[in-house]
Formats: structure tokens, C-alpha cells, sequence
């Protein structure tokens, strides 16, 4: 498989992510403090090993095609980091004078959740999933400079100063990734009229915190 | 610093959940025990039980498992032994011949007839059964550490495996020479009731002592259940204990955590740590010059930052000779360049403040604007570096294998390879708790360098936010 074609399978992880995200964010915000609770475990559990690791051992179970491991993979790891992403928003969002004033005048639950305290979580979630892709590519590569089992056919020879540059690739090509979906957030934003700072009070002290 | 040591505290208990989740993804399918709970824990009553129904049958290859099982299994064995009919519990007292030898309690001609060896198994019940009780064996192997002579040897080898349990309890600790002695008499008689060998002399140095009997307790890790009947209590332990995961608990609590290559974890961990610090340290120096170069309107610096950073990084890895030195700074500059990719619009988000942009339009010097925006820029790096210290760890695999150093990588990559789970579990373990580490370190830096943050981390911390 290609390069080129491993986006693909990316991009559908980058879509399951988010739908995993927000499942396991908005239980953990709106229910149960239990979820709460396996929310910040299961943030830890994912932080164990390096996620190059995590797919060789994948890798070598067997089991499903190695694209759809690495998918799966990146969908649950980055679907509990958005969750976590998600809670935190949620929570900040629910609690701004906007929604409050909302919740005032009457406006249905679901209304308020729907168009006050969704759209700017979504927006940020929307960033995170669009690093997915460049971050999936990233870990192949890594995997190939480190002589692990690989989904795309990359054209590294291990330990060849070649690597680094292959490396850099990687970097650069999660970088654009992330700018684009920057950029399509700043757009959406203009476009709703939601202004930066009152949306999102708690980027301003854990600055990218989750992604 | 309340919180920060309460999460210090709750580490241990994540630490132990957070392994249940890496040895479930590090051990592959299959194998003779089950992975996490085991159902049904062996223990020597229900495998005398089985196999004295197979010995009665005529089975020899059952004969040798009741004999293996020895004086452990005899309990469970003897008092069935007369509810058999006549041609089975023959066979059955035929079988357990040899036990007799080993347990130097047979007299000559016992074993000639099928109808001696009953009778010799029955009256060695009638006399014996009152000495198979853990009391009788506290004592017998009390007397033979206070005091051996080749009758209390005589008694305790007549008890045969249903003496090991004490037997390898008291073989530690190992402090001194007398303690060697004790060692060596007890692990001689563990040594020929169990068909293995006690290789420690007996004028061994502790040293040498220690090793053996870790030897033999890592036999007894696996093989204990054989001569044990447990209680209730012990039966719940042992759904833990006989499972891949126990077997590997135990495994490294008596071992340690594993080598490789002739060198220690630990100072393996040292190296992929130093690595990994200064990847953290060019994370919080670049973020320092782009923050400021951002208050100063330099916008070339972040895209300079990676541009140069890359080819810079890829021309270091051509420096082969360079080792650690080079490996390190390449780190600090991969560091800062995967920060300036994805921190640069934040940061410059963050750095907007009129109060920012106000210093600057009224001509402030420039260290008073690198003052001003260090706390923000240095927030910023530890939240980063806290949430992805793996991402580092990861970074520092790739350095050593490049630059061909000795450090956590080499041999993770073989232990995936090879699926060691003993070295994977415990580069598991220490990832987390390095993870878990930095981000408590991360916040103490944020909740010191912003103080706009502390409201947030006390949310944080009451599970408000």
C-alpha cells in the first residue's frame, strides 16, 4: 500500500475518533461520575506505550489487516484524547453566560446543547481528527526507520541519514494537516461569528493541552 | 503541591491498572495458563484425585504423577485408598512404591506383592497421618535448622513434599554464612523430595547462596500449586496467582526487572531518560525564542525554526562518532521543532494580549518583553511536553537506533520482535510512570510559571473542570 492510500483508512480513524470521542467526552461530562472516572484511566492507559509499539504488538497478534489495526488504533488512542478534549469544553461551554442566558429564556436542553455549547467543542474536536492522518503517516514512517512492520511501503533503509529527512517529512506533513484544519476552524468561526476567546476560556491557560 | 502529591500517591494503584491493560495487548494468545482469571486453580488434591482414578486404572504415566506429587498428595490419596476394589487399590499401592523409597520409609519385601504394599500403605496411615499437619511440619523443620541430625533429616524427608511449602519459606533470608548452612540443609532435602538438584556447596558465599534459592523460588512460582492444597482464601489467590499475569508478577518481584545485552534497566533507562529531557529541554527553549520573537512581530522565526531544524537534524545523524552528545542535541532540536510546528498559531493566539502588544508598541526593551512572555511561552511547553511524553519517548527510540546508542529502544524492538513480554511489561511500566511523572511535573511548572492557571488546575483537582 501507498502512502497516498493509507490516508484514506486515516481518514475514516480521524472520523471514528471523533464519533468515540464524543461518546465517551459527553457520558463523562453530562453522567455518571463513574465515566468520569474510567475517562481519566483509560487517558492513562493510553499514554503507556509509544503508539509505534502499540501497533507492532498489533502487527504481530494477527488478526485484521494491518491497515485496519493501525486504524482502529488511532481511532481508540486519539478517540479517548478528543473525549477527554470534548469533557473539558463541555463542562467550560455549559457553564458561559451565553448558555446561561439561553437556559433563561427557556430554550429546549437539547436546543442549548445543540447550538450554543456543541459547535465550538466541535470545531476544536474537528482540529484534533485532522491531525490524525498526518499522525497515522508519522507513526508508519517511524515504525520503518525503527525496523518494525509497516502498513505503507516507505523507501527508508534503517539507519540511513535518509531517515531523518523521511522524519522531517512526516513532521512537516502532520504540520500542514493541522494548519489546514486551523484554518478551516478560523474560517467557521468568522463565518458564525463566534469570537475565540469567549468560546474557549480554557485554551488560554492549558494552551492544546489534548491534541 | 496537595494535589500534586495525591496524584503521586494514586500512581501506584493506576500504575497496577495500567499494567492489566499493557499485559493483556504484550502477551499473545494461547498458552497453558489463562491470561488474567483463572477458573480453575490447580492444587495437589484435585490433581492426586485424578490421577489416583487413572493409577487405579492401571495407568503408569498416573503412577508417576501421584509419586511426583509425594507426600503433598498423600493426604487426598491413602484415605481412598480402602474405598477401591482390591485389584485397583493394588495397583495404586503398587505405584506409590517408589514414593517409599524416596521417603527412606520402606522396609525390605514391603514392595514384592501387590498384597505387601497395601498393607504397607496402610499401616504407614494408620501410624503417619498424625504427622501431616503444618504444625508437625513447623516443628520438624524448626528442629532441623536448630539442630540437624540425620534424624530429624529422617523426619522430614519422610514427610516428603508435603514439607516444601516450609521447606523454601525458610530457605530466606541469606544474610551470613550460618545462614548459607540453614539454606543448604533445607535445599538438600527439598533437593531429593523434589527430583532436582540444590547446587549451592555448602561453604558457598551468601552470594552464591541467594542465587540458588532465587533459583528455586522461581521454581516454586510456577510449580507451588502442585503441593499445596489451599483454603477458601488461597483457592481465591491462587485465580490470580496461576494466570500469565500472576506467574509474571511474581516473576518480577523475585527477579527484578530484566537485562538485556549485559546491561541493567535501569541504566538503560538512564540514557533513553537523558534523551528524552533534552528533547523536553529544546521544547522549553525554543518555546521561549518563539514567544518572544512572536511579541516582536518576527514571524519569519516559526517557519525559519523547522526549516532549518530538519535538514540540521538529518545532517547530525550523518555524524556517526558524535554517541550521546550528538543523539542529545539532535533530541533538543527535534524537540523544538515539532513544538514550533504545533504550538505556532496557539502561541500567537495566546500572545495577542493588549497588555503584551501594548509593551511592545511603546518601545519596551527587548528582555522585558522576553520576561513577559516566557511565563506564557514556558505554560504552554510543559502542558505540551506533559500530555506527550510518549511522543518523546518515541523520539529517543528513534535517536538510539539512529545514533546507535544503548538505551531502552535496542532491545524494545527485539522484545516486540521476539514478543519478550518481561522487558515489554516492564518498558510499559516505566513509560507510564514516566508518562504519569511528567504530567504531574508539567502542572507543578504551569500552576509556578502562570498563575492564571491555578484555577483551572483546582478545578482539576475537585473534578469540576
Amino acid at each position: 500500500m501507498s502512502p497516498i492510500a493509507l490516508t484514506a483508512p486515516l481518514l475514516l480513524a480521524a472520523v471514528a475518533a471523533v464519533a468515540f470521542g464524543w461518546a465517551m467526552g459527553a457520558t463523562a461530562a453530562f453522567w455518571h461520575p463513574f465515566w468520569d472516572a474510567l475517562l481519566a484511566r483509560a487517558i492513562e492507559a493510553s499514554g503507556v506505550l509509544p503508539t509505534v509499539l502499540v501497533a507492532a504488538l498489533v502487527y504481530a497478534h494477527g488478526g485484521p489487516p494491518r491497515w485496519v489495526a493501525l486504524a482502529a488504533i488511532l481511532a481508540f488512542l486519539r478517540g479517548v484524547a478528543i473525549a477527554r478534549l470534548v469533557r473539558g469544553e463541555l463542562i467550560t461551554s455549559s457553564q458561559a453566560q451565553y448558555v446561561l442566558a439561553a437556559r433563561a429564556l427557556g430554550v429546549p436542553k437539547w436546543r442549548v446543547v445543540w447550538r450554543h455549547v456543541a459547535p465550538p467543542v466541535l470545531l476544536r474536536t474537528l482540529v484534533c481528527a485532522a491531525a490524525i492522518p498526518g499522525l497515522g503517516l508519522a507513526i508508519d514512517l517511524t515504525a520503518g526507520i525503527l525496523g518494525l512492520p509497516t502498513v505503507a511501503r516507505w523507501p527508508t533503509s534503517s539507519g540511513q541519514p535518509s531517515a531523518w529527512l523521511l522524519a522531517g517529512m512526516g513532521v512537516v506533513l502532520t504540520s500542514a494537516w493541522v494548519s489546514a484544519a486551523s484554518w478551516l476552524e478560523n474560517r467557521t468561526r468568522r463565518h458564525w461569528h463566534m469570537s475565540g476567546p469567549q468560546t474557549q476560556p480554557t485554551s488560554l491557560v492549558l494552551p492544546d493541552r489534548d491534541c | 503541591m496537595r494535589q500534586a502529591l495525591r496524584r503521586v500517591l494514586w500512581l501506584l494503584p493506576t500504575l497496577l491498572l495500567i499494567s492489566v491493560a499493557a499485559f493483556w495487548l504484550v502477551t499473545p494468545q494461547g498458552g497453558s495458563l489463562p491470561k488474567f482469571v483463572n477458573a480453575e486453580p490447580r492444587s495437589v488434591d484435585q490433581l492426586a484425585d485424578t490421577a489416583l482414578d487413572a493409577a487405579a486404572r492401571g495407568d503408569r504415566a498416573a503412577q508417576r504423577e501421584l509419586v511426583r506429587l509425594g507426600g503433598a498428595g498423600l493426604p487426598f490419596v491413602l484415605p481412598k485408598l480402602d474405598t477401591l476394589p482390591p485389584q485397583r487399590r493394588a495397583r495404586v499401592a503398587l505405584g506409590l512404591m517408589p514414593l517409599a523409597r524416596r521417603m527412606g520409609v520402606q522396609t525390605d519385601g514391603d514392595d514384592a506383592t501387590p498384597q505387601g504394599a497395601v498393607l504397607f500403605w496402610t499401616r504407614f496411615w494408620q501410624d503417619r497421618a498424625i504427622d501431616f499437619r503444618p504444625a508437625v511440619v513447623r516443628r520438624a523443620v524448626r528442629r532441623v535448622i536448630d539442630r540437624p541430625s540425620a534424624l530429624r533429616r529422617a523426619d522430614l524427608r519422610a514427610l516428603d513434599t508435603y514439607a516444601l511449602p516450609e521447606l523454601i519459606a525458610q530457605l530466606e533470608p541469606i544474610r551470613n554464612v550460618a545462614d548459607v548452612k540453614r539454606a543448604h540443609e533445607l535445599g538438600t532435602i527439598a533437593a531429593r523430595a523434589t527430583g532436582r538438584q540444590w547446587l549451592a556447596p555448602r561453604d558457598a558465599s551468601p552470594a552464591v547462596a541467594r542465587a540458588e534459592v532465587r533459583r528455586w523460588k522461581l521454581w516454586w512460582n510456577g510449580k507451588g500449586p502442585d503441593f499445596k492444597a489451599p483454603d477458601a482464601m488461597g483457592r481465591l489467590g491462587g485465580m490470580v496467582r496461576q494466570t500469565q499475569y500472576g506467574v509474571w508478577a511474581n516473576r518480577t518481584a523475585l527477579e527484578g526487572l530484566p537485562d538485556a545485552d549485559g546491561a541493567s534497566f535501569m541504566r538503560r533507562t538512564s540514557n533513553t531518560a537523558l534523551l528524552m529531557l533534552a528533547g523536553a529541554t529544546g521544547v522549553v527553549a525554543i518555546a521561549l525564542l518563539l514567544g518572544w520573537a512572536t511579541a516582536q512581530r518576527f514571524r519569519w522565526f516559526a517557519i525559519a525554526t523547522p526549516l532549518a531544524g530538519v535538514p540540521s537534524i538529518a545532517w547530525m545523524s550523518t555524524v556517526r562518532d558524535g554517541g550521546l552528545l550528538t543523539a542529545t542535541l539532535a533530541m533538543a532540536l527535534a524537540g523544538g521543532v515539532v513544538y514550533a510546528i504545533v504550538q505556532r498559531s496557539a502561541l500567537s493566539e495566546q500572545l495577542s494580549g493588549t497588555r503584551l502588544l501594548g509593551q511592545v508598541a511603546l518601545g519596551a526593551a527587548p528582555w522585558r518583553v522576553a520576561m513577559a512572555t516566557s511565563r506564557l511561552t514556558i505554560a504552554s511547553a510543559t502542558s505540551l511536553i506533559g500530555a506527550h511524553t510518549p511522543l518523546l519517548l518515541t523520539g529517543a527510540f528513534v535517536a538510539e537506533h539512529l545514533f546507535g546508542l544503548s538505551g531502552l529502544g535496542p532491545p524494545t524492538i527485539r522484545a516486540v520482535q521476539t514478543g519478550d513480554t518481561a522487558w515489554l511489561m516492564a518498558v510499559a511500566i516505566c513509560s507510564a510512570a514516566m508518562t504519569a511523572l511528567g504530567q504531574i511535573a508539567s502542572d507543578v511548572m504551569l500552576w509556578l510559571a502562570d498563575p492564571r492557571s491555578r484555577p483551572a488546575l483546582r478545578r482539576r483537582r475537585t473534578g469540576a473542570d
